[in-house]
């Protein structure tokens, strides 16, 4: 009995056990790829998706940065999903390849070339390339073949493989995204719309040699594509490359090139659509949307010559491409809200958004010192009237309809059942002199005397926008960092 | 090849299938090939010395038993006691003493580029030890060669102790070859065993190398802190040393027990002693009783007087100063905590008066616990010699203690600006926490961790268990964002 006992404890220990450190393995994995393209836990959205995906983008930032999921599903019915990491190199991309063929073998894998002829595994580059994808039984061949192509010492193999000796340091920066996936509409592609004039990048005809282990890699990515029955093609992104850069490039498209695969260089001079890079560019490495409208079109009309490819946009299970569009609709109202030049012009941007997103209107303190002139036209246009704008107070606004309100008292407690499950709770207690807002763990307080506006898209739980207006700063249209 | 490592775990479970399923007749063979192995990881050519010390001391005890006439003995004995403190001294002691004569002479006398093997103080004396017992007639020597080296070099307490004494130790491993596999792999055992690996690997990975962090950071340059960063770089070292230590004592005496050999208590709550004297009774337990056996004694101990006896203990602490570096900052902390010692007993029955004047009840937890935190505050002060890079910088230190008043980083947040943020002061306390509520049951209630637990309710020794496994996982220094603490004693 006795022994039983024993052996009854010992097993709900090592289940309760592995169970913890499963949860806790869970909470301090790296899920953000870390690149300038998706964001969040895109990782985790990719292995949540069970419709065929007939695109995928692999690289680094600049393949994140470049092909814009949702344009090619507006314009062509494109199932396309972009799985891209910060510095990705060729040895990032094959295990990306490798891990995600497990769950979906596209059509055609679109695989960008900027960092395809270097092999700098540095550790951030290294973690999020290899640490990112969950746990399989081909991680463990391919980090003992990485770390003997790169003599890792056993200690940083170890640490590899088990990987809780790299993650678990990441206590001190654990955010609410790493608990709750916040960025479910994330295909890869986020874009933005700043503009920053740079050169053009050099033009050359040197090479430089290529890195033993990045021909390798490659290699491997071509012979894994052939075995899956993908269609692979390569492409260059444009960004503002220096002369070592485009020479690294030229002997990276010799190789493919004479290897047979498809290579659509967009800085060659063959290239399919033109760049302005006084307009197309966010910065030197980076395409902005212009830019990367520009050549998401050109890959898709390439694509669509070459391959068959199914128009997917009339299918009710490609509903997540839907909401990605919605995402980067909610985007450009975001630039266009930052571009408006006064509190009136942006109320009115809101108005014209009849998409049914959700606006968060506090009118606080000396608010009315602003001028009726000022806000009341505005407010109107969004569904506040003259007599909720002399009460103040805090007003939740959804397709011109103000759902929820605070009452007009010194203390309130407001809760707003937001409809993904998110919860809007305002509150003031006596003595306070602004309300509390606080949207899950996002603080959106006004802190000051005027009018703040806060931008929330319940279906893709994204907060497109957040100003205020300080009375005592003036008329100007405010955010804070 | 450390405890808080992966490697010794992959080893550690190797060691103990093997154990398990080999005949009986080469369990002491293959724990001996173990240890080798494991010393060999630090640095393989080191294994000559320790070969060169069990040899020395084997051959010299069996030659001491062998021998009837008493000169022949005494020689033997001086000879393996010359031979083994003379390996120590060279590999130890040669460029300080190289120093201290060039400081005298005034002549630059260049340094001799030594390493030093890890854990040679401990295997050197652990294998006098033995010897002396030979002679003193206390062990019969050990014929079997193999057997002997396993007690000189058995892996768990090599390279930092406990210094294990061969009454104890010798008897439990050569009786490993005639135990039946249940009786080496006691479920009980194991999990006793288990459970003091798990404790010794939290107060080491999550206690001891947190604290490094302040502590190195204040003492790396005290001049940037004032009172209250010297207070907690005072306090913080002796936690962080006790930490270090006792948790490499307690992953040794863990892994011995599961392998059912039971070493000595090397750390018994010493921070809840009431007096330094208690407090070296419960402090590195096997060096002090080594030191006391094999040295106070031999001076003449008690036996010859107040003021002999004075003296045996103010040179078995300079001596025991000297054991653990050299340099004089380390001969300065055994000569000051010497000192101390002397006068804590000179004062002792006028305390002992005081107490008896005011009836103090000496069982109570208030009083106990007032007494160990001044016991600590002084058996602190000399340790900062022990870590100061030099007398100038332990003076520095003190100097700041007590003339560079700032008790308002305490409010404004500065505190948090030495090392440790407010989330890693806030896992220090809680772990703390836990390292004194251990402590306190073991000094409450006798009981050290692993029987304390053993007696609950399973549930609650579950709970307590998976509780400190997720901290060393979660919150432990270790991994590829830190470095590799050694353990400190690994430098003595």
């Amino acid at each position: 009995m006795k022994k039983h006992k024993v052996l009854i404890e010992i097993i709900i220990f090592v289940v309760l056990l592995c169970l913890m450190m499963a949860g806790c393995y869970n909470v301090l994995r790296y899920k953000d790829t870390g690149d300038l393209g998706g964001h969040g836990r895109l990782y985790d959205n990719y292995y949540d998706i069970d419709v065929p995906i007939d695109v995928m983008v692999y690289g680094a930032s600049h393949a994140g940065c470049t092909v814009d999921n949702s344009l090619l599903w507006k314009e062509s019915g494109i199932a396309s999903f972009t799985l891209s990491s910060g510095a990705q190199q060729a040895f990032g991309t094959y295990y990306y390849m490798k891990d995600s063929f497990r769950h979906n073998k596209p059509k055609i894998a679109l695989v960008e070339t900027a960092l395809m002829g270097t092999d700098e595994p540095e550790d951030d580059t290294l973690y999020r390339s290899t640490l990112v994808p969950h746990f399989s039984a081909s991680f463990v061949p391919y980090i003992l073949d990485f770390a003997s192509r790169h003599d890792l010492d056993r200690e940083t193999v170890e640490e590899l493989i088990l990987r809780m000796p790299i993650v678990h340091s990441r206590y001190t920066e654990l955010a609410r995204g790493d608990v709750v996936n916040e960025t479910r509409y994330s295909l890869g592609y986020i874009g933005d719309n700043t503009v920053t004039p740079c050169e053009p990048p050099a033009v050359t005809d040197r090479r430089e040699p290529l890195p033993e282990n990045a021909v390798y890699y490659m290699d491997r990515i071509m012979e894994l594509c052939d075995k899956s029955g993908v269609q692979l093609v390569f492409f260059n992104a444009p960004f503002s490359a220096t002369e070592e850069e485009r020479a690294l490039q030229n002997s990276v498209r010799d190789y493919i090139t004479e290897k047979g695969y498809p290579y659509i260089g967009f800085m060659d001079e063959d290239s399919p659509c033109a760049i302005d890079y006084g307009t197309d560019l966010r910065e030197y490495s980076h395409l902005n949307n212009n830019g990367a409208a520009k050549v998401t079109r050109a890959l898709a009309e390439y694509m669509l010559a070459n391959y068959e490819l199914t128009d997917r946009r009339d299918d009710p299970d490609y509903a997540l491409w839907d909401l990605h569009s919605r995402f980067m609709e909610d985007r450009e109202l975001g630039y266009a809200l930052q571009a408006a030049p006064d509190p009136a012009t942006y109320l009115y941007t809101l108005a014209a958004d009849t998409r049914g997103c959700t606006y968060i209107i506090s009118l606080n303190g000396f608010f009315n010192a602003l001028g009726d002139d000022l806000l009341l036209p505005g407010l109107n246009a969004v569904g506040i009237d003259a007599a909720s704008y002399a009460l103040g107070g805090v007003y939740v606004v959804r397709n011109g309809q103000i759902v929820s309100a605070t009452p007009a008292a010194e203390e309130y407690s407001v809760y707003y059942a937001m409809e993904n499950d998110s919860d809007l709770n305002i509150w003031r207690n006596a003595g306070d002199e602004f309300a509390t807002i606080k949207l899950d763990a996002t603080d959106l307080s006004p802190d000051k005397n005027g009018i703040s506006v806060a931008v929330y898209d319940e279906s893709c739980s994204y907060l497109i926008d957040s100003m205020y207006v300080d009375v005592f700063l003036g008329t100007d249209v405010r955010r804070d960092e | 090849m450390l405890f808080n490592s992966i490697d010794f775990f992959i080893f550690f479970i190797i060691v103990l299938l093997v154990l398990y399923v080999i005949p009986a007749k080469f369990r002491q063979v293959w724990l001996l090939i173990c240890s080798y192995f494991f010393y060999m990881c630090w640095n393989p050519v080191f294994i000559v010395l320790i070969i060169a010390s069990t040899l020395v001391t084997w051959g010299c005890a069996l030659g001491i038993d062998r021998s009837e006439k008493v000169s022949t003995r005494k020689l033997l004995l001086a000879g393996c006691v010359i031979v083994n403190l003379g390996i120590l001294f060279w590999f130890k002691y040669l460029n300080f003493a190289l120093e201290t004569i060039s400081m005298v002479i005034h002549r630059e006398i260049s340094a001799l580029n030594i390493i030093l093997p890890v854990g040679i103080s401990f295997y050197t004396f652990q294998a006098l030890g033995y010897t002396i017992d030979c002679y003193r007639g206390k062990m019969v020597p050990e014929k079997n060669l193999l057997r002997y080296a396993l007690f000189v070099s058995f892996f768990p307490q090599l390279v930092a102790g406990p210094i294990e004494r061969s009454t104890n130790l010798l008897g439990q491993l050569n009786r490993l070859s005639e135990l039946k596999r249940s009786e080496i792999f006691v479920p009980r055992k194991m999990r006793e065993g288990a459970i003091l690996m798990i404790y010794g690997l939290f107060i080491k990975v999550v206690v001891a190398d947190r604290l490094s962090i302040l502590v190195d950071n204040i003492f790396g340059d005290p001049t940037r802190y004032g009172t209250v960063g010297m207070i907690m770089a005072f306090f913080g070292f002796i936690v962080q040393i006790y930490c270090d230590f006792h948790g490499y004592s307690t992953i040794s005496i863990g892994a011995s027990r599961i392998m059912s050999i039971d070493l000595m208590e090397n750390f018994a709550a010493p921070f809840l002693a009431t007096s330094m004297n208690d407090l070296w009774k419960k402090w590195h337990i096997s060096l002090s009783s080594w030191f006391r056996d094999y040295l106070y004694i031999p001076l003449g101990g008690s036996r010859k007087g107040t003021a002999r006896k004075y003296f045996n203990l103010f040179i078995v602490m300079v001596v025991s100063g000297l054991w653990h570096g050299a340099a004089w900052t380390y001969v300065a902390w055994g000569a000051i905590t010497g000192v101390l010692l002397i006068i804590e007993a000179i004062l002792r029955p006028f305390v002992h008066r005081i107490d008896d004047y005011f009836e103090i009840d000496k069982t109570n937890l208030g009083f106990n616990l007032y007494r160990a935190f001044f016991t600590t505050v002084i058996f602190g002060f000399p340790a900062v010699f022990f870590r100061a890079s030099s007398f100038e910088n332990a003076i520095i230190f003190f100097k700041r203690m007590f003339t560079r008043p700032d008790w308002y980083v305490l409010s404004d947040g500065t505190v948090f600006e030495y090392g440790l943020n407010v989330q890693e002061m806030w896992i220090l306390a809680i772990a703390l926490l836990i390292l004194f509520v251990v402590d306190l049951i073991r000094t409450r209630r006798g009981l050290t961790l692993d029987k304390w637990l053993m007696g609950q309710f399973a549930g609650f020794r579950v709970a307590v268990l998976l509780v400190l496994i997720f901290m060393i996982v979660v919150f432990g220094k270790y991994g590829v964002q830190f470095d590799s603490q050694q353990f400190i004693y690994f430098q003595f």
